[in-house]
């Protein structure tokens, strides 16, 4: 057969190839992109790798980044109601606390916790005077603050579990406020941003 | 094509089962969990509420606590209520506010089936609206129920503070 007429017949055949489905190959094939666009070409791999994502988000968000949405002003001016945030549930896994740390402060669970700064560690005495900290008698500089506020407590001496914790907006009584001693155990993560 | 049909019953029956297996629980904790459910819708006003739904709700508040219940708020509440003053004081409240909303972020249950008895730990989050002022608030109150006649009630509500006050004394944490 001459290469021409080869080349003419092949022409011919992809033509019929292509040739406009019917609605219902159409519907059809509608379906099946939908389908694949769901589940993908191999369902059950999609199921397993759909399986193992959720699981490593249950871990990673209730043990390692717990999200947090601030409500109210108690940090103000760091953090501000409505502000979105992330908290390192490992970071006191291998380390304690710190003075100046912010964390988040378990109650019942860890869907409604407290924020509040770390201002004094386990065995040091504590004491508002007149809005000025004093941990071990001595004047505590705190850059974080915007209002001082005039907040006299008595004095406390922190047991060797004990923190001692406050938010940094100081306007109000303390009385106000939810501030004083945690457990250890009650602080479930720091602050990341 | 088939093949995405079982796989997508799969699912299903997973997804089906993993519900089931999670709400099918104790039956005791079950229930202690719908009653407070039922007590929060209770003490909750929406807002632009009559003051015969009010009253109705505030009537039933006692159905919820034993005979001998006692309620302490301190400090937010200096005196010890029984069942009935804690339904008077929800009146007075829904008639001074625009709306109260009440949610409970965390529950902790422990159930003494023997003694019939449970304690329960609940954090509270919700707002108090007032004049186009809102005012939220977050509390954890520790509750004591007892079973009498197959229904459980409160026996003893009690406002714990999990951050102590300074000069509060030792943590009951």
């Amino acid at each position: 057969m001459h290469r021409a007429e080869v080349a003419k017949r092949n022409v011919v055949r992809d033509t019929i190839r292509v040739e406009a489905p019917t609605d219902q190959q159409a519907k059809a094939r509608g379906a099946n992109w939908l389908l694949i666009f769901l589940i993908g070409r191999h369902p059950v791999r999609t199921l397993i790798r759909a399986g193992l994502l959720a699981a490593f988000c249950i871990v990673i968000f209730r043990h390692a980044l717990l999200p947090v949405v601030v409500s109210g002003d108690s940090m103000y001016p760091a953090y501000r109601n409505g502000q979105l945030g992330f908290a390192n549930g490992l970071a006191y896994a291998r380390a304690e606390p710190q003075r100046g740390d912010v964390v988040v402060i378990e109650m019942t669970g860890r869907s409604a916790m407290y924020l509040k700064r770390v201002l004094a560690l386990p065995g040091d005495e504590v004491r508002f005077s007149n809005g000025a900290l004093l941990v071990n008698g001595q004047v505590v500089n705190e850059p974080y603050i915007e209002v001082n506020g005039t907040w006299t407590t008595a004095s406390e001496t922190l047991g060797p579990h004990d923190y001692f914790v406050a938010g940094d907006n100081r306007s109000g009584p303390w009385q106000w406020h939810a501030m004083g001693v945690v457990d250890r155990d009650q602080i479930a993560g720091r602050i990341l941003f | 094509m088939n093949r995405y049909y079982v796989i997508a019953a799969l699912a299903f029956c997973i997804v089906i089962g993993a519900i089931w297996f999670f709400r099918s629980g104790d039956r005791d904790a079950r229930q202690i969990n719908r009653r407070l459910d039922e007590l929060v819708e209770t003490v909750e006003k929406r807002g632009n509420q009559s003051s015969l739904r009010q009253m109705t709700q505030s009537q039933a508040v006692p159905g919820f606590f034993s005979a001998d219940a006692t309620i302490r708020m301190a400090p937010l509440y200096a005196s010890t209520l029984g069942r009935r003053e804690t339904a008077q004081t929800l009146y007075l409240i829904h008639n001074n506010v625009d709306r109260l909303t009440v949610r409970v972020r965390d529950r902790r249950l422990d159930i003494n089936h023997e003694e019939g008895t449970a304690e329960m730990r609940i954090t509270l989050t919700g707002g108090i609206h007032q004049g186009g002022r809102r005012e939220s608030y977050v509390h954890t109150f520790q509750l004591n129920w007892i079973k009498e006649d197959r229904d459980w009630f409160i026996r003893q509500v009690e406002l714990v503070q999990a951050i102590r006050p300074p000069g509060a004394g030792p943590a009951e944490w």
